[in-house]
């Protein structure tokens, strides 16, 4: 007993360490993927262990407690104790937070400065989304989103687009019966009703009825080729730069 | 017919934007402010809804606001897009359907609590956050245009208000003033955010009104807090906005006088934020009878002649007529029965106290009670019947009192006003007559006394409203006999509003964690 209440004073103490710094998060990727994907999944997803992405296993625990089951394992589960050194169990830990805290709120290689290049040039972001009111209208504003997403899925959402679509960004054809003929995204549908934004901002609210051919189309019209498109530096400072997108900025 | 007419409204693109203009035009298909108008008399020109149609009434659709626990939003309809808010969210609506269009979240708000609505501009959606952001969207997409801090919650400040678009800016108040905060009310630039004016609801130093504190802590955290949206007359360019009470609320020992400008009316040139006049109902109030029941305009005779008024039933018991241009009193008339704090009004707008009414340290028994004959329910005017619709509460409290030295932003109010246990209250809608201030009828209600519940009142000769059972009921506005019901199961601490999409009408309102929605009984094609 007195063992485990000392070990809990450790951690705990080492719980008020300086925060992490973009390396660590590196280097605690590549431990994370040498001695945790086997289980957790190489993304987090989960497997044979939780889900670490998206699950409430790390969000709703604290970095003491997260650190404890990282050392000590945990008793009646398959996740054993590890002899690595704290000094690496921290840096597990942070890439452990970083794939399910908001993007803005860990620790992003990459500059930034030369991420929002990439993003209001070369990688004409600027057609289909918008920050603060400046850009395109026919995807999702970016004006929050390193609050919105974690970095994992910020990645995935520049470099895998299509693989998943974003709630209320269904791209669709409706021919109606009076011959015209809308597309854009649907924000919403059901057997009634269909709410489409075009890509002028748009909004055309049509009921089922007078809809005479739907055609959902899967996928998204973001480009899918920016590792081919863009340099890994580009790439890496264009998530740096979203990460940091924030409404209400530094406060 | 009904093909034709679906057919061409098989489509509808929302394309244009509000205007100045149209909310001057006050409420018919939309609704565009949270009072509906610039007057504050949330009457609708709409009439399909009326004394004859009011019994088929049916719901047309509830909407869940997920996380809801109170809902005050009076929603904004404009195009068939209706917008409501909850604790730091905007959702936007199908107001045909209730099918959510987007919602927008700010994670990053400190805090939860009640908000009581958006404002709409332009192409934009505009709300305040609980910790004093004022948050532009693009109406269409939900997209953020601008955050704006426009006041610190380290200086004792949340905000809930609706925000209140008048020409090209947006007003803004704040809440905090039962734990001290300075009042104030902002105008910031609808199309950036930019701070324009700033007006004090308590003076600085040396202003004109500080002597009416007797000591410099009272003063710096005086309250008189901006938390409900006010009323405009484009004429005279006026803002007209009420304030909260002076802090601490039920000591006034350490704020001796008359505690300017608390529990006043303060009518404000909207370009400048100068204060142009200013009339206090409640001087040096210790019973937290902020004047939070929006002052509503009228052009009433008076004396035989026309006159510009402004009307305010306040939650001190009385129902004040004000003349808008220049803030001479005119009357005030007592719409509560149970008022025995004061005798009545004098000539000059003064109260005739009656002794021992303050609060004490063992308590005192005073009417009304510490939630006020009224409060910030919406109520309603209708020009056809010539009647004022209020939520009135009639219940007395015992009010207790502390000396205890005051310190700001701990929750400390001097204590408070409690309910006596055998003297539950009573809910009522009365109707006043504004020109004589006199009760032309009422309808009682029956409940636990904890509805916030307001009105509507339509050309269709109906007053609808929430009742203190969670109904929305509706009324004939001339004799307030009852026409229809419909059981929410909740307490109702919003607003009715009243709209028109593809040519039906719809009534909305809020209970505590949904949206509902009514209109005529149609039969499915």
């Amino acid at each position: 007993m007195r063992i485990f209440i000392l070990a809990g004073f450790a951690a705990l103490a080492l719980a008020q360490r300086t925060p992490m710094k973009p390396e660590d998060v590196a280097a605690g990727r590549q431990l994370y993927r040498n001695s945790c994907a086997g289980c957790h999944g190489r993304t987090g997803e989960g497997g044979r262990g939780p889900n670490l992405m998206g699950g409430r296993a790390v969000s709703r625990s604290t970095d003491a407690a997260l650190f404890q089951s990282l050392k000590f394992g945990l008793a009646g589960t398959d996740m054993p104790p590890t002899k690595l050194p704290d000094e690496k169990l921290w840096q597990i830990l942070a890439f452990v937070r970083g794939l399910s805290a908001p993007a803005y709120e860990i620790p992003v290689e990459g500059d930034e400065k030369a991420g929002a290049a990439v993003y209001f040039g070369k990688g004409g972001c600027t057609r289909c989304h918008a920050i603060a009111g400046r850009g395109g209208v026919s995807g999702p504003d970016l004006t929050s989103i390193g609050h919105q997403r974690p970095l994992n899925l910020l990645r995935e959402a520049v470099l895998d687009p299509g693989k998943r679509v974003a709630p209320g960004y269904q791209q669709a054809t409706l021919h109606l019966r009076s011959g015209r003929t809308l597309s854009g995204v649907l924000r919403d549908y059901t057997t009634y009703t269909y709410t489409l934004q075009d890509d002028q901002g748009e909004l055309h609210f049509v009921r089922a009825a007078d809809v005479t051919d739907s055609r959902l189309l899967p996928g998204t019209p973001m480009p899918g080729d920016y590792r081919q498109a863009l340099t890994a530096d580009e790439r890496r400072d264009l998530i740096k730069f979203l990460s940091r997108q924030s409404a209400r900025g530094e406060q | 017919m009904r093909i034709l007419l679906w057919a061409a409204l098989a489509t509808v693109a929302a394309s244009a934007q509000v205007k100045y203009e149209d909310i001057l035009a006050g409420p018919g298909a939309n609704w565009l402010t949270y009072a509906g108008s610039y007057s504050g008399q949330r009457h609708s020109s709409l009439s399909q809804i009326n004394t004859a149609t009011a019994k088929n009434l049916t719901p047309q659709w509830v909407y869940h606001v997920p996380d809801a626990k109170k809902l005050e939003a009076v929603p904004v309809v404009y195009d068939g897009i209706l917008y409501v808010t909850n604790s730091n969210q905007l959702h936007a609506l199908d107001a045909r359907t209730g099918r959510k269009i987007w919602v927008y979240r700010d994670e990053q708000a400190e805090g939860s609590r009640v908000n009581r609505g958006p404002a709409i501009l332009g192409d934009r959606v505009y709300f305040v956050t609980t910790d004093c952001h004022l948050v532009a969207l693009h109406r269409k997409t939900g997209a953020v245009l601008w955050h704006k801090k426009y006041a610190d919650t380290k200086d004792g400040y949340f905000a809930t208000m609706a925000p209140f678009a008048v020409k090209d800016k947006i007003i803004v108040g704040m809440g905090g003033g039962d734990s001290g905060a300075r009042g104030f009310l902002k105008a910031l630039a609808a199309e950036t955010g930019q701070e324009l004016w700033t007006l004090w609801t308590v003076p600085a130093k040396g202003e004109p009104g500080a002597e009416t504190w007797s000591k410099d802590l009272t003063l710096r955290w005086g309250g008189a807090a901006t938390w409900l949206s006010g009323t405009f007359d484009p004429a005279l360019n006026l803002l007209y906005w009420t304030t909260g009470n002076p802090w601490p609320d039920f000591y006034g020992g350490d704020r001796l006088g008359a505690n300017l400008y608390s529990d006043s009316l303060i009518a404000v040139d909207v370009d400048s934020g100068k204060l142009k006049w200013h009339f206090q109902f409640t001087p040096h109030d210790t019973h937290d009878w902020d004047a939070q029941s929006w002052p509503v305009l009228l052009d009433i005779p008076w004396n035989g002649q026309p006159r510009k008024v402004v009307v305010h039933p306040n939650r001190n018991g009385f129902f004040y007529l004000l003349d808008r241009v220049t803030g001479e009193f005119l009357r005030a008339t007592q719409f509560a029965d149970k008022v025995d704090w004061a005798k009545g009004i004098d000539a000059k707008g003064v109260p005739i106290l009656t002794p021992d009414k303050d609060p004490t340290p063992g308590g005192t028994r005073a009417c009304p009670a510490v939630r006020g004959a009224a409060n910030w329910m919406s109520p309603s005017y209708n020009p056809a019947t010539g009647l004022f619709y209020l939520p009135t509460l009639e219940q007395c409290d015992i009010y207790s009192s502390s000396a205890k030295e005051p310190k700001p932003m701990t929750g400390f109010a001097g204590t408070g006003g409690e309910q006596i246990p055998a003297e539950p209250g009573q809910m009522f809608l009365r109707a006043i007559d504004p020109r004589t201030g006199k009760r032309v009828w009422q309808y009682p209600m029956t409940g636990p006394a904890t509805a916030w519940a307001g009105t509507v009142s339509t050309a269709g000769g109906v007053v609808l409203f929430g009742d203190d059972a969670g109904h929305l009921v509706a009324a004939d506005a001339k004799t307030g006999k009852h026409l229809w019901h419909f059981g929410t199961s909740q307490n109702i601490t919003a607003s009715p509003i009243t709209y028109l999409v593809d040519g039906k009408q719809y009534v909305t309102i809020c209970s505590a964690t949904h949206v509902f929605t009514f209109g005529l009984f149609t039969p499915a094609e």
